[in-house]
């Protein structure tokens, strides 16, 4: 698939434009926190778990540990895959675990353990950031102390031009890709991911169109969240 | 009843809720650079200073709806399940703190010598707890990676509820370190929680 070089995508979409975004929380009755992204064509389902006492091997902790796991559906690609952890799977859980731990206030929760459980519907493109932005909804969701929300957002680099939100089609003919993890509030990027060759420039180009966009994302995010408490009483009256 | 105004502002992760030097952070509530951000998603709520310190700022709270993930801490009563008893220590799974029930179980140990305030090398952890009873207790610190530490040695700690050994029957408090069956009148020994009503004698003044 062919990138208009009028700036236009396939999917009629400018550049600079996230696909059509959907963020439900609590979604899951049995977990403590959950939530149901979607861009596009994306579906993403994280719930979260716990606390729970972190395992007696790993020692002593003060602080306590998130453990993200992550599983791509059989029918999440095009072809139906074989059931079972693969290596994508561990690879993604361990970036979605070094994105969300500088958010979470793990200094509350000693020697336990927070288990994220992320689960791909259908993996359209961008499924990495999206994971990860779904995974800091549901933490937030389930009253887990944060110090802020971590939105994050991919970008691909493809003759001359850089996509945001790429879709499975675009990231297949990128020559580059970005992917960027932020805490919009102290400004802190917590993960940074660089694939292909990029210069100067276009680094800096694509980090500025990276954190506006996560900047934008977060909002999408609060909203989401509000949503669910605006429905609610004051609890302390 | 709501002493103070509070407002019902649905606040959300990372917002900024005001300066330090005019508040003071509650619940749910940090501080960085001088500013009080909110750590979970909730209502707003602002609490004015407590006796002890009248000239003080106004607290500032996030409060939740539901319970919020909770963990054991250092000065927390807290209700446990023995599940082992040995020679040294009495084993126990932490099932609530405070007044709410936490979703999955914690370990705990109670060491031979944080049983009672008196006489503590003499202690014989059989004639203190039995498996199964549920105990009142007070966590001493974090322990190590096995479990936390818990104390009984106060009069309000101990055991609450036993089942008799030989009947089945839930147990009647007879003293400070005996307990009698309903049913048989056998008399049993353990380490007796002294219950008063309520929470309001034990709970940790936050």
């Amino acid at each position: 698939m062919e990138t208009s070089t009028s700036g236009n995508r396939a999917d009629g979409r400018g550049l600079e434009e996230f696909r059509t975004v959907f963020i439900k929380t609590r979604v899951l009755s049995q977990a403590k926190g959950s939530a149901y992204v979607e861009f596009g064509t994306t579906k993403v389902m994280v719930g979260v778990f716990g606390p729970r006492q972190s395992e007696v091997k790993l020692g002593f902790t003060d602080r306590g540990r998130v453990n993200c796991e992550v599983r791509f559906t059989s029918f999440s690609a095009h072809k139906l895959a074989k059931s079972g952890q693969t290596q994508s799977d561990s690879s993604a859980a361990q970036a979605m675990q070094q994105a969300l731990e500088p958010s979470v206030q793990l200094e509350k929760f000693p020697k336990a353990v927070f288990d994220v459980s992320a689960m791909v519907l259908e993996a359209g493109g961008s499924d990495l950031p999206i994971l990860i932005t779904a995974a800091s909804v549901a933490l937030a969701d389930a009253g887990v102390e944060l110090y802020d929300l971590v939105p994050a957002v991919q970008l691909s680099k493809q003759a001359g031009q850089l996509l945001l939100d790429p879709s499975l089609e675009e990231s297949g003919a990128e020559e580059g890709s970005l992917l960027v993890s932020l805490m919009p509030e102290p400004n802190e990027v917590t993960s940074l991911t660089v694939r292909g060759l990029w210069a100067d420039s276009e680094m800096r180009d694509g980090l500025e169109l990276a954190l506006g966009a996560c900047g934008q994302l977060k909002a999408a995010m609060r909203e989401a969240l509000l949503a669910a408490v605006e429905g609610e009483e004051d609890p302390a009256k | 009843m709501a002493v103070t105004a509070s407002t019902t502002t649905p606040v959300c992760v990372g917002d900024r809720l005001g300066a330090s030097d005019a508040y003071e952070a509650g619940e749910g509530v940090f501080i960085r650079d001088g500013f009080l951000f909110a750590g979970v998603v909730g209502h707003r709520r602002i609490e004015a200073p407590r006796p002890p310190l009248d000239g003080g700022k106004p607290v500032l709270h996030v409060t939740t709806r539901g319970t919020q993930p909770l963990v054991p801490k250092p000065g927390d009563i807290v209700t446990v399940k023995i599940s082992r008893v040995t020679q040294t220590t009495a084993l126990a799974l932490i099932v609530c703190v405070g007044r709410q029930a936490l979703t999955t179980e914690f370990k705990g140990a109670i060491r031979q010598q944080d049983v009672r305030a008196t006489e503590i090398d003499r202690v014989i952890l059989y004639d203190c707890f039995r498996p199964g009873d549920i105990v009142r207790a007070e966590v001493l610190s974090l322990g190590d990676a096995r479990s936390y530490y818990l104390s009984t040695a106060k009069n309000e700690l101990g055991v609450v509820y036993a089942r008799s050994a030989a009947a089945g029957a839930p147990l009647v408090p007879n003293g400070w370190v005996t307990m009698q069956c309903p049913e048989t009148q056998t008399v049993e020994k353990r380490k007796v929680a002294k219950v008063v009503s309520g929470w309001e004698d034990i709970t940790p003044g936050k």
